[in-house]
């Protein structure tokens, strides 16, 4: 083999993967805008957090700084239940209250009732509150988006979810004792 | 310093450079190893977090970033450093995706390929297209989102930040008389201001200007930007992976400079301020 064809082979090899590494690199851009675009739509229609899931929209309204605040029946009435209740298993398996309209995972309700044994076979309201800046009034405040309702009939849970105009329910077993 | 240790460093590739090409490629990997540092700073009150509830594979993932960022500084060593912050940095989002701020994603898309560009990846051509595209095009989406969201075009994100944000947030208080009632066409001309020269620096990032003011313009800004927002750890990883991207590098006095503000980060101005006043 002449030196000239050694080179050229070599020419070959490395022209190959600059090849690819071009093609990966103008993919990932593509990839980049196109997710851009997705969660600028998502921000739009209010389904997400805006400071999460990579979109860049941080820094444009106040970090919604999302809560769980926890309601008992008392009668008729929904009252507040106070502050010691954990809510940390549910915030993590709600993938931290970033999507604003979708229903909890059941492991977020069943991290709830393990973390809370004190509501297990009562009656439970769950209300999610973000921070919320309206432009016209000026104003700053905190707003509940959401609501969970949880009843039991015997060791069977059945949930109800309620956020953005739209409802969905469901239910599973779960051992009170 | 000694001939060995000259010798040393040479071998390490930290020496003192002999040419400008080597000046460049050490430069570069100081603004990789900053770029790299200036993550797990922004995990560092995360890590007692994860240390409390036992994930420890995202407190030894930290403890990578900070090997992988001096690995990264060395000739030899730079790739296996940029593959060490791979592995460590996948790690985290597989584990914190829905929580995974901003910060973080940007570093992933930007950092986390770069071992794919070869043992002398600063040298890479392709690279340092794929950084300038990718900071283009996060720059142009931050303006959209903004344009959006509306609050730049009104001015009223930040009447919001000089109410309820952090100490050094208040800095632009001064210039609307009557905070409360909404914002004012002073607020308002910043945020447009603000907008605009988001969109113009995206722009000339994809329309591949390199140009060595316009990374001095865009730094000096960025430093501004993290003085204000008092959070300078993504304002060094944009610094840096501007650097980067520019094909110019980080010369030390700016790495210095970016370390102490990544040292400031931690006890954060604010907290200065108030004990201060």
């Amino acid at each position: 083999m002449s030196s000239e064809q050694i080179v050229e082979k070599g020419a070959g090899r490395a022209r190959t993967p600059a090849r690819a590494l071009k093609l990966l690199a103008g993919g990932l851009v593509a990839i980049h805008v196109v997710w851009i675009a997705v969660h600028i739509g998502l921000v739009m229609n209010e389904r997400i957090n805006p400071w999460k899931l990579g979109g860049y929209a941080m820094y444009t309204v106040p970090p919604p700084q999302s809560q769980v605040h926890v309601f008992t029946r008392d009668g008729e009435a929904w009252v507040p239940g106070g502050e010691g209740y954990w809510v940390f298993s549910f915030f993590e398996a709600n993938h931290h209250n970033v999507f604003r309209c979708a229903a909890p995972p059941e492991a977020a309700l069943r991290g709830f009732l393990d973390e809370n044994a004190g509501v297990r076979g009562k009656a439970v309201r769950l209300a999610l509150s973000e921070e919320v800046m309206t432009r016209e009034p000026f104003h700053i405040g905190r707003e509940i988006y959401a609501t969970i309702e949880l009843a039991w009939s015997g060791e069977t849970v059945t949930w109800r979810h309620e956020a953005c105009g739209e409802q969905s329910e469901g239910r599973f077993a779960y051992a009170v004792g | 310093m000694t001939s060995t240790a000259d010798g040393m460093l040479h071998r390490a590739g930290l020496g003192e450079p002999v040419s400008a090409e080597e000046q460049t490629a050490l430069h570069m990997r100081i603004a990789m190893a900053m770029a790299i540092i200036s993550v797990p700073i922004l995990k560092l009150h995360d890590t007692y977090a994860n240390w409390d509830v036992g994930r420890y594979h995202l407190v030894a993932a930290t403890l990578v970033f900070v090997v992988s960022a001096v690995l990264a500084l060395f000739e030899r060593t730079s790739r296996a450093g940029l593959v060490l912050f791979a592995v460590a940095i996948v790690a985290y989002v597989l584990e914190k995706w829905s929580a995974y701020h901003n910060h973080g994603w940007l570093s992933f898309w930007t950092i986390t390929v770069a071992f794919l560009f070869g043992t002398r990846w600063w040298e890479d051509e392709t690279y340092r297209w794929y950084l300038r595209m990718t900071l283009g095009v996060v720059m142009l989406g931050a303006c959209a989102q903004k344009i959006v969201a509306g609050t730049y075009l009104d001015g009223s994100f930040l009447t919001y930040l000089s109410l309820h944000g952090s100490e050094t947030e208040h800095m632009f208080g001064f210039l609307c008389s009557d905070l409360e009632s909404g914002p004012c066409v002073a607020h308002q001309a910043l945020g447009v201001f603000l907008m605009l020269w988001q969109a113009a620096v995206g722009l000339l990032l994809v329309a591949g200007v390199t140009n060595l003011w316009l990374l001095a313009v865009e730094i000096a800004f960025l430093l501004g930007a993290g003085l204000y927002a008092d959070e300078m750890n993504f304002q060094v990883l944009n610094i840096a992976l501007f650097c980067m991207a520019f094909g110019y590098g980080m010369p030390p006095r700016l790495a210095a400079l970016c370390m102490l503000l990544l040292a400031l980060d931690v006890v954060k101005i604010s907290v200065i301020v108030s004990h201060v006043l």
